[in-house]
Parts: C-alpha cells; structure tokens; sequence
C-alpha cells in the first residue's frame, strides 16, 4: 500500500460550515479564520505551479480577495476544494499572462531556503537521506515537465495528500479522469527517473508486501 | 510465443499497477495482480519504481510561506463595501407583519364598508330622516283623502266583496299602525277603513292582504286598482335611500326596519342611519392603506438589502 500523507491541519467539516457562513454573511474574522486555515496548503499547491515564492504569493493573495468577493457563489460542498480551484486557476491565469517560469538554477536554491512545515518521516540512514534529497530535486524538475494536467492531478494527490474526490471537485472532472491523468503522470515521472543511478539503489529498497 | 499462447493473463498496465497501489482495485483483481508481480520480474519491476516514485513525491518538502493572507478591514471594505441598510435588514420581519396586519383591517373595512352600505343601519332616530318622516306624513294624509275618494266609488263592489276577507287581515294590521293611521281610519267609515288597511299594511301583511284579498277583489274593476298599485310597489326592490313620492301609492319594501307606515297610502320609508360617522370610515381606510403601502415598501427594501448583505 502506498503512504498517504495527512492534508494538514485537519477541520471537521461541522466548524468549517458555520465559519464559511459566519463570512458569507459578512463576518471578516470568520473570513480569516479560514484564510489561516488554508493558506500554507493553498501556497503549496501555487508555489509548485509557479515556481517562484513572490509569484506564488501573488497568486494566493490574489485567490484569497477573489473568493472573499465571490463568496455567495459557494453553495456547499468542500469549502477547501473551492478555494484550492480558485488558486489553481488564478495559477494558470498568471501562467498564461506570461509570467516566466523560474530557470531551473533557481530551483535547487527553491527548498533549500524556504523553511518546511510538514515532510514525510526522512529515513534515519543518512545516505539515505541524500539520495531521497536529491532524488526529490530530479523529481521537482520532471513534474515541471509534465502536461499540465497530469502535474496537477499528481501535485494535488500525491504531494498534498488529497483524496480523488476532493482533487475530481478541484479540477472540475470526473473520479476516473483524476485517475489516469495520475497514473500517466506517475509513469512518466518515473521514466525520467529511470536510468538514475541513485534511482535503481532506492527502488531496490521497495518490496512487495505479501 | 507470447503469453496469451502461454494460456497466462497479459501483465497489468499501469495504470492498473497504479489503481493497486492506491487500494483502489476489488479484491479479485487485486489478487490478480499480485500474482502477475510474483509471477513476472518485468512487472515487480515496475511496480517497485511506481511505488517508489510515489513515495519521493510524499517526501518532497513543503516550503512555508512567508506571510499569511490575511484580509485588513481595508482591504474588505474595498472587495466587499458594507450597505448603509444593513440596520434596516434588522427590522424586516416587524415591517412584513405589520403591513400585514393593515392589510388585513383594511380589507376587513373595506368589506364591512361595501356590505352594510357605508355601515348604515335603519333607524328613526337621526334627524335626518326625521324631516323626510314629515314630508311623507303629509304626504300620507293627503293620500288618504285621495284614497277615501277611490274607495268609495266602489264602495259597494269592493267592502263588501272583500271585508270578509279582509277583516282578519286588517285587524293585525290596524294594530301595527302608528298614530296617523288610527287617525285617518277615524275620520272614515268602516269601507275607509278596510280600504287604508289593504293598502297601509306592511310588506308582508300587503302580499297576504293582496293574495287573500284577490279572488275576492277580482270581480270588481275599480278595486283592481288598489292591487294593482300595491302589487308593483311591493315587488318594487328595498330602496337604499328614503323615498317620497309625490304620488303617496309608494308602498313599503321589504326592506326591515321600516318602522311605520302612514294610513292612506303606502309609504315607503327606508330610513337609515350610520352607526358610525361616514368620515370615520374614509379616513380609517385611507390610514390603513397608506400604513399597508409603507410598511411594503419598507419590507421590500430591507428584503433587498438582506439579499445583497
């Protein structure tokens, strides 16, 4: 079974309704209670898109004033999925207007700066530890490459943790297109890998669980 | 020779490899599956990369932000301004029911209006109808000379043909009578005075007079006329206002409440009276109306405003 990792902080959706109804109605403070919420998920989620923190930053911001506007047009439903659609989409909408993607120099400095709030467990060898680092920099630079919506079908299921259904509401599709727009990302990530030396060491480490 | 030649399943594709990964396949399928890796190094291999690539993207590190996004109070007036209405949108359920209500008392007036004739109720009391009460008694005297005149013409034909008749009759009738019909029926014979009770008899006593009175009066030609003036007159319709007639045959209507009828000719007198002042009414009304119109609007306006906040 593959890992999972837990989209942080977990809300019960019981809150998450009265909030989103308090700030329907008006209520600033309920509004940014969410926006506290979501916002590292949301950067995340920009910031693979983008490439650039300033960028992404404008993205987030731009998404969090278009939905306090737009509010009254959410109906029900995952009120973090809508919010995420909107910031890929401003993503995309910025993406277009030509904002240049980061050359790729600037991606090995990309991580390295930014301080991190949720990792996997690292593995307690450290050469282990170096070579998923620097597999993950190989990785980051493959999932650029990818079509766009094979990139965001993985960026939202495997690297944020988000269950098909909520990534199906947030990319407007249906549960079997989430599906293999994931599998055929994940297929290609992988051939890019493949050939790594570092690669080959790391699968071999995998075993089928009986 | 390939595999199908073999008699053994293809291998699975990815994306299958991928489903089993998840735990998305039925566990039929999933069992198959298993089997295939064990069976082929080719696809073990290329499950353990899958599995493989997928933990490395669990593993990638999430960069914080910088900042938070927060919205100002600035910032939300301008995305969102705040309506002067809102204090307004407190008040729309009191403006519906009260508008509601006045509706309502409206209506009820209206219709209160409309049924009872501007909520007039027949009554000799008002001074009003006092004066037309004295026009129609002189009017009534002069009526019975005239009708003491006709009679006696056929005096012998109509008495005594109808006297019997009438008699039974005419006795409740003479009771009912007011003052001026004693009055008349003293200054004239007994023939004066079966005549003045046929034709001074109320409404009801007229149609049973005439009725009772009509096989015996047929036969005499001149006391046709008396029926004849009394028959259309009683079918005439309840007149809303006091009616007096030059011609004094006017006979009671239907109408209930006529108090009395003066002797010598059958009077209408359908006197009424408000029981509450007219201006009372039209002023009620118009207050009502204008308290309904309001209380819309107002309710419209804080609906708008309830919508839009």
């Amino acid at each position: 079974m593959s890992w999972r990792r837990p989209p942080a902080p977990a809300i019960t959706v019981g809150d998450d309704e009265a909030t989103v109804r308090a700030a329907q109605r008006g209520d600033l403070d309920a509004y940014n209670r969410l926006v506290r919420l979501y916002e590292r998920q949301a950067y995340a989620v920009a910031l693979r898109l983008m490439r650039r923190p300033d960028q992404a930053e404008d993205a987030v911001q731009d998404a969090f004033i278009q939905a306090y506007r737009a509010l009254d047009t959410f109906k029900g439903g995952s009120f973090r999925a809508w919010l995420v659609r909107i910031v890929t989409n401003r993503c995309y909408d910025l993406l277009r207007a030509g904002n240049r993607r980061a050359a790729d120099s600037l991606d090995d400095q990309l991580f390295e700066a930014e301080p991190q709030w949720s990792t996997t467990s690292a593995p307690d060898d450290p050469e282990r530890r170096a070579t998923q680092a620097e597999l993950g920099r190989m990785l980051e630079g493959a999932l650029d490459d990818l079509p766009p919506e094979q990139k965001q079908a993985v960026i939202l299921c495997d690297i944020q943790g988000y269950e098909y259904a909520e990534a199906a509401e947030i990319m407007g599709c249906a549960l079997g297109t989430v599906k293999s727009r994931l599998s055929r990302g994940r297929s290609a990530l992988r051939e890019a890998l493949r050939g790594q030396e570092q690669f080959t060491e790391y699968v071999r480490s995998f075993t089928e669980p009986s | 020779m390939t595999a199908l030649d073999r008699g053994i399943t293809p291998p699975p594709d990815d994306e299958t490899l991928s489903a089993y990964l998840d735990g998305q396949l039925p566990p039929d399928a999933r069992e198959t599956v298993s089997r295939a890796v064990r069976a082929d190094p080719n696809a073990r291999q290329r499950l353990d990369e899958l599995r493989a690539t997928v933990a490395l993207l669990h593993a990638l590190p999430q960069p914080a932000p910088r900042r938070s996004f927060i919205l100002t109070p600035e910032q939300a007036e301008t995305i969102r301004p705040r309506r002067i209405v809102a204090p307004f949108v407190r008040f729309f359920p009191l403006f519906t029911a009260a508008s509601a209500v006045a509706v309502a008392l409206l209506l009820a007036l209206f219709v209160g209006d409309i049924a009872t004739g501007g909520f007039r109720t027949p009554s000799p009391s008002t001074s009003a109808s006092r004066a037309a009460i004295e026009q129609v008694k002189s009017n009534a005297t002069a009526a019975a000379a005239a009708a003491v005149a006709a009679p006696t013409t056929t005096a012998p034909v109509y008495p005594s043909a109808a006297r019997s008749a009438n008699a039974a009759q005419a006795a409740p009738a003479m009771a009912g009578a007011p003052p001026p019909a004693p009055a008349a029926a003293g200054t004239s014979g007994s023939a004066i005075a079966a005549a003045p009770a046929a034709t001074t008899a109320s409404a009801a006593s007229v149609s049973t007079v005439v009725s009772g009175s009509a096989p015996a009066i047929t036969g005499a030609a001149a006391a046709t006329t008396v029926p004849a003036t009394v028959a259309p007159t009683v079918a005439a319709p309840p007149v809303a206002s006091t009616t007096v007639a030059g011609n004094s045959r006017t006979s009671d209507t239907a109408q209930p409440g006529t108090s009395y009828a003066p002797n010598g000719g059958a009077v209408a007198v359908t006197e009424t009276t408000r029981r509450v002042p007219l201006a009372l009414v039209r002023g009620g009304e118009a207050s009502l109306a204008l308290l309904a119109v309001v209380g819309l609007a107002l309710a419209f306006v804080g609906w708008r405003a309830r919508r839009a906040a």
